[in-house]
């Protein structure tokens, strides 16, 4: 049971599913599958509770409006499934499912109004299993979120990326299993391993810190793009694992770096994904474990979360505890999520970073293409001095870019203008010439 | 000390049935809206107005999200627009478990307009200009009531 909603989680769901297909037959059944997105709430800047209030308010009324269904359940975050069994009428259940769930909830003195994307599975799928189906479902909803259409019915021309996924997920899960031991002790394996991608500060001529990136390479698929497994391990609940061994991996690695010819040691940046930040205790005994097994200074901890993460839960408190160990918060993507400036303000954060859709267009050839992405960066860069924090100005490209930053004050930069992220083993040689070239120019 | 609040909305009914049935189902309404209300001591008012309901609903705060989360739920009508939430010192309706303003045959506010707006100042003085309406109505109504006695 999710302890949320009170609605069962993806394992349960995915069991009710394999009994369901067992009792009534796999092309008998329909799957819907929901992600309710919400309204307003940049504006209003909700609360984190009333975020979970909401989640329990839509479980009900899902309960409500159908209690004929086989299986209710919530698979992550703001993701429902409904599982119905014959004859039910499917363009009945999408109508339901669009009037109910998008009418308004009142909650202290809030009235939020939900918007609903749809993707629905059923025979059509030709479906060979409950994963299978429950998979095409998810894709037909991805494809809905993609087109920004309201509902999406899974079909033929899906089948392609449904499978994909599916594979995806089993070698994902087969590369676990295989390195179990490997990734539960915090040791090198075959298939994952970490690249390091500089942060400099220009002000100071150093690296000011490498930020830590997973790879994954495929025994036959080859380099798998995190952008692609990552997701994937989040939706299955495996990116405990993966994430705490990265945590690890890259806290050794850290303990290891020299220091610069300032002195100076570089600090290491980790990101922690929003699902290792539901069990706030778990991510902490993870930071104490680490700094104590490699005696990594604190002051040279940063850990990552992207703006996306401060929505769902109520992070203060733990990333309060993990400032008073001495590490430092950055906050990615900053800019492209949905975090009101009355939240961010009470967040104890310490650096933002700028995300790269705002540098893309700093030196485009259109003028005032250029004009607004320069107001824009400006803003967001002052809005972080506003509230205390440093920005780190991600994605620059070109000298071009890094002067105009600049310019508005920004002095940490990321992005293939200094260095993409680069194996361990070219580490030192980066941070020996880095400043070589910094300081003789 | 429980906190009072006051919501006002309005939603399109989808009562479709001959105007005599319609009284009926808003009859209907109004007795469950009367026994039960009394109950978890809310108040409030509502008005049926050319394919409309307008309703405004009162009392402690937690009863009242409740009892609207099962209103706006009810399939008799959709498309619900709340006007505001707010929080109150005193009620408005203290006298009555669901006072009903009537039903009339032309819609008296301009919906669409309410609808598209989506300028909360806007959605704020419609639900100010909803309950001096609802008062002024359920004042006639006493009137009526009385003097066809
Ligand atoms: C426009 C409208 C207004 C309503 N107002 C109320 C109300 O004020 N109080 C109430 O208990 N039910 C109200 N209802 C009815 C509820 O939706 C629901 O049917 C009722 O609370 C169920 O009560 P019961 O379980 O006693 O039958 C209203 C329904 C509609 C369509």
């Amino acid at each position: 049971m999710d302890r949320l909603t009170g609605t069962l989680t993806r394992m349960g769901f995915v069991s009710q599913l394999d009994s369901a297909a067992e009792i009534y037959g796999l092309d008998t059944l329909l799957l819907v599958n929901l992600q309710v997105s919400r309204f307003g709430w940049l504006n209003n800047g909700l609360g984190v509770s009333l975020g979970d209030k909401v989640l329990h308010r839509v479980a009900r009324r899902l309960q409500k409006t159908f209690p004929g269904a086989l299986s209710l359940g919530r698979l992550h975050g703001d993701h429902f499934a409904l599982l119905f069994g014959p004859d039910i009428d499917r363009d009945e259940v999408v109508e339901r499912l669009l009037d109910f769930s998008q009418r308004p909830i009142a909650l202290e003195h809030e009235v939020i109004v939900l918007s609903i994307r749809i993707g629905v599975a059923d025979r059509e799928a030709r479906a060979d299993s409950a994963q299978t189906l429950l998979h095409s479902a998810e894709v037909a909803l991805h494809r809905a979120k993609a087109t920004a259409a309201k509902v999406v019915h899974f079909d033929a021309s899906m089948v392609r990326e449904a499978t994909d996924i599916f594979r995806l997920e089993n070698d994902l899960r087969v590369a676990l299993v295989k390195n179990k031991n490997e990734l539960h002790r915090a040791l090198h394996n075959e298939e994952f391993f970490l690249c390091f991608q500089p942060i400099v500060d220009i002000a100071r001529r150093r690296v000011h810190a490498f930020e830590a990136l997973i790879r994954w390479r495929h025994p036959r698929r080859g380099l798998i793009p995190p952008a692609t497994f990552v997701p994937v391990a989040e939706q299955i609940g495996l990116m405990d694992v993966l994430g705490a061994w990265v945590f690890r991996m890259a806290c050794q690695a850290a303990a290891r770096w020299p220091a610069d010819p300032t002195g100076d040691k570089p600090a290491v940046s980790i990101n922690v994904s929003p699902t290792q930040f539901a069990e706030p205790r778990l991510i902490m005994a993870m930071i104490q474990s680490s700094l104590a097994e490699t005696g990594l200074e604190p002051e040279r901890l940063e850990v990552e979360l992207t703006e996306n993460a401060l929505a769902s839960d109520d992070l203060r408190q733990p990333l309060q505890s993990i400032q008073d160990l001495g590490c430092a918060v950055s906050l990615d993507d900053f800019g492209t999520g949905y975090s009101s400036i009355t939240k961010l303000q009470a967040m104890p954060l310490d650096y933002v970073k700028i995300d790269r859709s705002f540098v893309n267009d700093l030196c485009a050839p259109c003028p005032e293409a250029r004009r607004k992405a320069r107001e824009l960066t400006q803003a967001v860069i002052a809005l972080g001095q506003v509230l205390s924090l440093v920005p780190i100005v991600e994605g620059t490209e070109t000298q071009d870019q890094v002067d105009v930053v600049s310019s508005f004050g920004a002095t940490l930069f990321q992005g293939y203008h200094f260095a993409r992220p680069l194996p361990e083993s070219e580490l030192d040689d980066y941070l020996t010439n880095f400043s070589r070239c910094e300081v003789s120019e | 000390m429980t906190w009072l609040s006051q919501i006002a909305y309005i939603s399109k009914s989808n009562l479709t049935a001959p105007p005599n049935q319609v009284k009926d189902n808003v009859t209907s309404i109004l007795r469950t809206a009367q026994s039960n209300n009394a109950t978890i001591g809310v108040t409030g008012a509502l008005l049926y107005s050319g394919g409309y309901f307008c309703q405004v609903l009162e009392g402690e705060t937690d009863n009242l999200e409740e009892l609207f989360e099962t209103i706006q739920m009810d399939s008799r009508h959709k498309e619900i627009t709340v006007l505001y939430f707010d929080q109150i010192d005193e009620r408005g309706f203290s006298d009555w478990s669901m006072a009903f303003a009537g039903i009339e045959e032309a819609m008296r506010f301009d919906i669409q307009g309410i609808k598209d707006s989506t300028d909360q100042v806007a959605m704020r003085d419609a639900g100010r200009d909803l309950l001096t309406t609802l008062h002024h109505l359920i004042q006639q109504h006493q009137g009526l009531d009385r003097s066809t006695l």
